[in-house]
């Protein structure tokens, strides 16, 4: 196995476990992608998820934080700012103080990556609103286009600011909403990463909300972020989202399912989650079906009735089990299940990959 | 004339049976069921669900799930029997129209006997999947006491489920038929029939192939169900006792214990200590789940229902003193129902008869055997029988006072006739009105009203002084005429009383449509209509393969492009018809192919 084929498969394996809610064994595969790839982006991201969502990662401890996403790996990153940018090279290094924007300078744009190309001249920039507890997205300087929200990509470093730094951009924005500034004329240059930096929220810290700019246009004043775009956005900061929408591509749609599940838990209303649920749901029902196959064939039970004490199932499937009859056929069983079809069809695919039932002679 | 079937159609069960190489066969459907629960239910995405899939979901979707419909057929929305009915069922029932009584079903409002067709279309679709060709005649069972609006709504079901209901006869008659078929039998027998949902007990002579109900009663509140009823209550109660929680308010868990409740009651007639095991019926806090687990002993069976069993034999006792006879002038019992299958009711049945009960007839089979002979004989004429029924209710006239005066007694056999006189009740009294009612009671108001008349003109007298004859006549169709007759002046009015079942000639027709298209789609096809397809399609194949040669033929001819337009329309509607179409589009699109081929092949061979 090639070494990026193994990095795929751990970050994959680690997805499932933390759909398993082994989050500790997701931990293990995430550190062993950086191992082989420290500056792997989606297994930071990964990490930092789960800290942050146990409460370990303490963001406003830069150490601590770096330490506990790279735990077996410290000697390889300057932890002192517990934010991390890519140089040239594309070596993941810890962003120090100096590399920090001042907090007058018209750059102050949250975006820091790489901070040696930060921009001098002119720059179109965005920023949080004044709460400095709360994320800031930006748009790369000059970026050609407007970078996709949320996708993180794999060789982005997500970045967490401390309140303090967010403090600082939060008055170089303001200083900025007030000048006319002008795009740059080499905007490759000042920004080469078109990919959006993300900053992830303190533990503490509500629901992370995300401000975007045209990135191509001058800004002459920097009004207010719209809601309904925070909204849009919200989702896809979130790499469980992420982690969902790439294991539905890669056609593992149960884990997605598990992962999606957990977006919606923490945002019911997320409408973006919602959908890829939906389009998941559908995949897996797809698979049900298939394997369930002629909805006119009759199940039987191939378990003795003393013996399904030993399972482990939930009332609803003891219910829609005992259903099964040798009389009624899968259609018929669907149909008086009172249940929706999705869980039906799920419920009967896991008897028929259990053993619990069967068809035919 | 086709193959005639036999159908039970039972409150809690039906049964389809017909005559297959002059012996009788009850007909199973595809799970291998004999019996099929009379339950229609509609689930939440609008699908239709007839028998044993409507049962098994009974009490999780209770409210849009139909039991007992056979209680409600053809009875007055007003009447006593359905508001006791309102009361005990989950099902919304509401007044239709006329009187009569409507189901309402997820939004949509279905006649009873609409609801029975469902369940006779369902019995019609096992004959046919049987016998692979088409069942459209019927004979269907129904109780004794069935009034003549009873009678006549069951027909009407037949017909909305496509069936020619041949004959309606006694659910008693028909389990003597089977009882008596084959043999040269003459004696009296009764036929105790407790079903799941009723009991009937009925007195029957078989002489010279005559087959006479001579006495018939019951309770169409007692039945199979209140058996399983007592042991679901205490399955209940004991987990309430062992873990604190209702079982009732769990429309999944009692589902479950409902039907395991009648599986141990059934296993209790062959066994005597049965194991009721239920894992994982409920959860529980901590993600523990429970299970019941319980034993029944058959002696605990028996105690918790004894009564039950006691109020059948006190029905016995009733009517055997109504009409006159003791147990020395019963011959034989029959058994019928699935219900005798119990030990108890077949020792106390023996006891109270001075003799055990009849094994000739199976208990669920044997009413719609007898309904299959009877059919067979309608239309084939080699079986000489003759059934006589007898008037289940006793018929009569309102009096003054609101009294019900009794003219024909019930279990009077039919065809018959009776009078009486009556006098004005008022000083110049000139007009009388006659009320025609069928019941028990001596109070007018709790018996069923059948039709009035006025009878005019009356010569005026002081109260007492006009005689006025009031005449009975139920012809052998059951039709009753009623007359009254000043018998001074000779002055007469009378009224016909028809049976009807409280729906009019253009709703049947309309429900009839409207099921018969339903059914084509939703169920299998009949055998006939399935070759009709098939048979388009090869014409229709023949027809294309055929037609680059002949549109080559035309070219050069004068009959030019009309033709070709015409074929090719005809083959792009039977396309259409040979998928969605219904029998008579069908058969006139083979028609139009038929046509077409025999047009291409004259073309051919000119060519």
């Amino acid at each position: 196995m090639s070494p990026d084929d193994r990095v795929r498969s751990l970050l994959e394996e680690g997805l499932f476990c933390l759909g398993l809610s082994k989050e500790d064994e997701a931990l293990d595969r995430w550190r062993a992608v950086l191992e082989i790839e420290p500056d792997n982006g989606r297994a930071r991201e990964y990490i930092n998820f789960v800290l942050e969502q146990r409460g370990e990662l303490v963001v406003t401890e830069p150490e601590a934080a770096a330490a506990a996403v790279v735990a077996d790996t410290p000697e390889r990153l300057d932890v002192s700012s517990g934010v991390f940018r890519r140089t040239e090279s594309g070596e993941l290094v810890a962003v120090t103080a100096q590399d920090l924007p001042p907090a007058d300078g018209a750059p102050a744009t949250g975006v820091v990556e790489p901070a040696e190309e930060t921009p001098s001249g002119p720059v179109e920039a965005t920023a949080a609103e004044a709460a400095p507890a709360e994320p800031v997205e930006a748009a790369a300087t000059g970026s050609a286009s407007t970078p996709e929200h949320g996708r993180i990509s794999g060789d982005t470093a997500p970045i967490f600011l401390p309140a303090e730094m967010l403090e600082d951009i939060a008055l170089a924005e303001a200083t900025v909403s007030e000048t006319e500034v002008e795009p740059t004329a080499q905007p490759a240059a000042v920004a080469p990463a078109p990919e959006p930096v993300e900053e992830l929220p303190a533990p503490a810290a509500p629901p992370p909300e995300l401000v975007q700019a045209p990135a191509a246009e001058p800004v002459e004043t920097l009004p207010p972020p719209a809601a309904p775009a925070m909204d849009e956005a919200a989702p896809e900061e979130n790499p469980l989202f992420q982690g969902a929408l790439d294991l539905f591509e890669a056609g593992e749609y149960s884990e997605a399912l598990s992962l999606i599940e957990r977006v919606l838990a923490a945002e019911p209303d997320d409408q973006e989650a919602d959908a890829l649920r939906e389009r998941v749901r559908e995949a897996l029902l797809g698979q049900y079906k298939a394997r369930i196959g002629a909805l006119s064939e009759t199940p039987r039970v191939d378990v003795p009735d003393g013996d399904l004490v030993w399972l482990n199932l939930d009332p609803r499937a003891a219910f829609l089990l005992s259903r099964v009859d040798g009389i009624l056929t899968f259609e018929e069983i669907i149909d008086l299940s009172n249940l929706d079809a999705f869980t039906a069809n799920k419920l009967l695919h896991d008897f028929l990959q259990e053993g619990l039932i069967s068809v035919g002679d | 004339m086709g193959r005639v079937i036999g159908i039970d159609l039972g409150t809690t069960n039906s049964c389809v049976a017909a005559l297959e190489q002059g012996q009788p066969l009850v007909i199973p459907s595809r799970g291998g069921q004999k019996i099929m629960p009379s339950i229609v239910a509609f689930t939440g995405d609008g699908k239709r669900l007839v028998g044993h899939a409507a049962k098994r979901q009974a009490v999780t979707n209770s409210m849009h799930t139909v039991y007992a419909a056979k209680r409600l057929i053809g009875r007055k929305f007003e009447s006593a029997a359905i508001q006791r009915m309102r009361e005990r069922v989950p099902y919304p029932i509401v007044e239709g129209p006329h009187d009569d009584v409507r189901i309402e079903l997820r939004g949509q409002v279905y006649s009873v006997a609409e609801i029975s067709a469902f369940i006779l279309s369902e019995m019609r679709r096992v004959a046919e999947d049987h016998f692979g060709s088409s069942c459209s005649e019927a004979v269907i069972t129904v109780p004794a006491y069935f009034n003549d609006g009873q009678r006549q709504a069951t027909k009407d079901a037949g017909n909305i489920a496509g069936l020619d209901v041949l004959r309606i006869i006694n659910e008693p008659t028909a389990a003597v038929l089977a009882y008596g078929f084959g043999k040269d039998v003459e004696r009296r027998v009764a036929v105790f029939d407790l079903g799941g949902g009723t009991f009937d007990i009925s007195i029957l002579e078989i002489g010279q192939s005559v087959f006479e109900v001579v006495a018939t009663a019951g309770d169409t509140f007692l039945g199979g169900e209140d058996f399983d009823l007592r042991i679901i209550d205490w399955l209940v109660e004991g987990f309430r006792d062992e873990h604190g929680v209702d079982l009732r308010e769990e429309p999944m868990a009692l589902q479950r214990v409902k039907e395991a409740a009648e599986r141990s009651k059934c296993e209790l007639s062959t066994v005597n200590e049965t194991e009721i095991h239920l894992p994982f019926l409920l959860g529980a806090e901590g993600g523990q789940a429970l299970h019941l687990q319980r034993t029944l002993a058959r002696a605990q069976l028996e105690e918790l229902t004894a009564d039950l069993v006691d109020r059948t034999l006190e029905i016995v006792v009733r009517t055997m003193d109504e009409a006159g006879m003791s147990k020395d002038h019963i011959e034989d019992v029959l058994l019928v129902g699935g219900q005798t299958r119990m030990p108890l009711v077949q020792e106390r049945v023996a006891d109270h008869f001075g003799r055990p009960a009849s094994k000739g007839v199976h208990p669920d089979e044997a009413v719609a055997v007898g309904a299959a002979i009877h059919g067979a004989n309608l239309v084939s004429q080699t079986l000489d029988m003759l059934l006589l029924d007898v008037t289940p209710h006793s018929l009569g006239i309102m009096i003054h006072g609101g009294y019900f005066s009794k003219i024909i007694p019930k279990n009077t056999t039919v065809p018959t006739s009776a009078s009486h006189v009556f006098t004005t009740v008022q000083d110049d009294q000139v007009q009388v009105r006659i009320s025609v009612m069928q019941g028990e009671s001596d109070h007018a108001e709790d018996n069923e009203l059948l039709g009035e008349f006025v009878l005019g003109d009356l010569r005026p007298a002081p109260r007492g002084e006009v005689e006025i004859l009031v005449n009975f006549e139920i012809s052998a169709d059951g039709i009753v005429g009623v007359s009254a007759k000043d018998l001074v002046t000779g002055q007469q009015q009378s009224v016909k009383v028809t049976a009807s079942s409280g729906l009019t000639r253009d709703e049947l027709e309309e429900m009839a449509e409207r099921h018969g298209g339903a059914d084509g789609l939703a169920e299998v096809e009949n055998p006939e209509v399935q070759a009709l397809r098939n048979q388009i399609r090869d014409l229709a194949q023949q027809v294309e393969a055929e037609l680059p040669r002949v549109r080559e033929v035309l070219a050069a001819s004068a009959l030019g492009d009309d033709v070709l337009a015409k074929s090719t329309d005809i083959l792009a509607q039977a396309g259409d018809v040979v998928e969605q179409g219904d029998r008579p589009s069908l058969e006139e699109t083979r028609t139009s192919l038929e046509r077409v081929r025999s047009m291409f092949q004259g073309i051919l061979a000119r060519g």
